[in-house]
């Protein structure tokens, strides 16, 4: 038996699909309720929908061997898991935003960084050999510069709309991102044939 | 007033009844296979010179080692590892004594993780280190260790075995920057091909994209002996690999064994056969080993050596997941006693001690009180001793 972990929300509807692409039944999925784990039909495989960054836990902790989660969390909380595919869904960016116009790097004062994503911040800057302050937000990151908070955001970024409507740009990309798979390390030795046979069928129907 | 802080630190545990007993039964059972094996114990501080930490073992970060100081003010460590204090023992203390030594350890290793991460900070290993002695042989040894140690958990196991001297054969003839080695090491090591596959763009050479892929069993040789082509170096690492696997397949153990071409380590500490284990219910590789024939030679002694370690807090985790919890069992008789019969229960308790049976004296003043004590306990009999003394006396 495999266990997959399946970020709830935008990746699951686009995962669901790939699956049943792949010849997997997921009625029992698509028909939910309120209930958290799921049966692909006769295979044996256990499906639990998580929010991302606990995907990820599920996987390093060797609860669920399968996760499928965007790069995005990866980047800020995975450690220790194998990356197999890429999805190639759910793409999207992390920019470097603010106010329209500013030049972020004039000046000599120290910058200051909203964000949802401390870690993707910090390592950014730290690559650049630049020391910032970053502040965790929890929501709506756009209010901090318009606020004064923050001289930048660094966030997921996909059309820009919500920047263009508040006032504010992308300064520059930090990086791009799609939903991966990922196993745990253990598994991937112990459950050998049941994963090479699931993700066989997967990649083979990945849209190129 | 001052409110006392009852906590104990994050990642620190308690262990109480059948889970403290659990521990101890799975070192004792590795112990004896040590021992049969030749091994000889040893045991080394819980703290070090911080220096020699950081100075050897450049795989563990300076943020996650526990710092202290002494009364000079000199830094110390919480060893974060067994082997290094280990090299250090033998490269002095052992510096003339013969060689190969053979040595097992059951004792913590202390790592500072991130909070809320569910990981232990201090961490029970128990393994072996064999210094002074490399070849087939030693390996051999080594690796079938190992696998008793696994097998004796009597839970689904894998161990499998790989060298270091392949992916360093193979990626020494790309001629890569020091930094693209480390990288293309680290994607090998976590096995993320979709960066290997981004970083392989630039590069082109597919030779890098297929190096995670090559694990499995007999099937895996046919792949990587193409993939290694003319490079004598990654044929010979291979060439060994597949020896040592049909020498152990020959001995019986084919079910037990895999071997992972692409297992490499993040840093440049192993020198040549590495190897993992796996068991059943357990999220992480429980046992972690190789042979690092540089380490001795960083504390100015030249000695091949290998070795491994087994985490036994991840094994106990996985024997209890899988339900092999056994709680204790209740001794089979307790003694009530007074003043006048101390030495009649003391033969009581023997008489029970000589047939394999466990009896306990009470340390109660009255009778009810001890049955309470045996009921709670679930200890069958009960026996008055001071009965006779009562009756005697009247």
């Amino acid at each position: 038996m495999i266990r997959i972990a399946l970020t709830k929300g935008r990746i699951e509807q686009k995962a669901i699909e790939l699956l049943k692409k792949a010849g997997y039944d997921c009625s029992e999925l698509e028909e939910k309720g309120r209930k958290l784990v799921f049966k692909l039909g006769a295979d044996d495989i256990e499906v639990v929908l998580a929010k991302a960054a606990d995907v990820i836990t599920y996987i390093e902790h060797g609860v669920c061997d399968v996760g499928i989660v965007g790069e995005d969390t990866i980047m800020e909380h995975g450690k220790w898991f194998h990356e197999i595919l890429d999805l190639n869904f759910g793409k999207c960016k992390f920019a470097l935003a603010g106010i329209k116009g500013k030049d972020f790097y004039q000046g000599y004062t120290h910058k200051i960084i909203a964000s949802k994503y401390p870690n993707v911040t910090k390592k950014y800057f730290n690559n650049k050999g630049i020391d910032v302050e970053i502040v965790k937000i929890e929501g709506s990151v756009e209010l901090a510069p318009i606020l004064q908070l923050s001289d930048a955001i660094v966030d997921i970024v996909e059309t820009g709309s919500t920047l263009r409507e508040n006032g504010l740009e992308v300064y520059e990309d930090v990086a791009y991102v799609s939903t991966r798979l990922i196993v745990n390390t253990a598994s991937i030795k112990l459950k050998k044939s049941e994963i090479d046979d699931f993700v066989k069928r997967i990649s083979a129907q990945i849209e190129k | 007033m001052y409110k006392l802080n009852k906590n104990i630190p994050e990642g620190t545990r308690d262990l109480l009844y059948a889970e403290a007993d659990l521990y101890e039964k799975i070192t004792d059972g590795f112990t004896k296979i040590y021992v049969d094996a030749g091994f000889r114990p040893i045991s080394t501080p819980v703290v070090e010179n911080y220096d020699m930490v950081a100075a050897v073992n450049q795989s563990i970060k300076q943020e996650n080692v526990y710092k202290l100081t002494d009364n000079t003010g000199h830094l110390l460590a919480m060893r974060p590892d067994n082997t290094t204090p280990i090299a250090r023992v033998v490269a002095t203390k052992l510096k003339n004594a013969a060689m190969p030594q053979k040595l097992y350890y059951n004792q913590h290793i202390y790592r500072i993780n991130s909070d809320y991460s569910g990981k232990r900070n201090e961490i029970l290993q128990s393994g072996i280190e064999l210094v002074g002695a490399s070849g087939l042989k030693s390996d051999l040894l080594c690796i079938m260790t190992a696998l008793e140690t696994l097998k004796s958990l009597n839970l689904k196991c894998k161990l499998e075995i790989g060298h270091v001297g392949y992916f360093n054969a193979l990626i020494n003839e790309m001629n890569l920057s020091e930094d693209e080695v480390q990288t293309v090491r680290s994607f090998v090591d976590a096995k993320n091909y979709v960066s290997l596959n981004m970083f392989d763009k630039n590069l082109q050479n597919e030779k890098i994209r297929k190096l995670p892929l090559l694990y499995g069993n007999d099937e895996v040789f046919a792949e990587a002996f193409e993939l290694a082509g003319e490079n004598q170096d990654a044929v010979d690492a291979l060439n060994y690999v597949k020896k040592l696997y049909e020498l152990l397949k020959n001995a019986g153990y084919e079910e037990y064994i895999m071997v992972d071409m692409g297992m490499v380590h993040k840093f440049d500490y192993y020198t040549g056969l590495v190897f993992r284990g796996y068991i059943d219910n357990a999220g992480e590789p429980v046992l972690k080993g190789g042979r690092y024939d540089r380490l001795l030679a960083s504390f100015d002694y030249d000695q091949p050596a290998i070795g491994f370690a087994v985490n036994v807090c991840a094994v106990a985790d996985a024997l209890i997941k899988s339900g092999k919890l056994c709680e204790m069992p209740s001794a089979d008789a307790i003694v009530h006693y007074n003043e006048e019969t101390y030495a009649d229960a003391i033969k009581v308790k023997n008489s029970y001690v000589e047939r394999g049976l466990t009896c306990e004296l009470s340390v109660f003043d009255t009778l009810e009180e001890t049955n309470n004590y045996a009921k709670n306990m679930n200890v069958e009999t009960v026996i008055d001793t001071t009965k006779e003394s009562e009756a005697a006396e009247k």
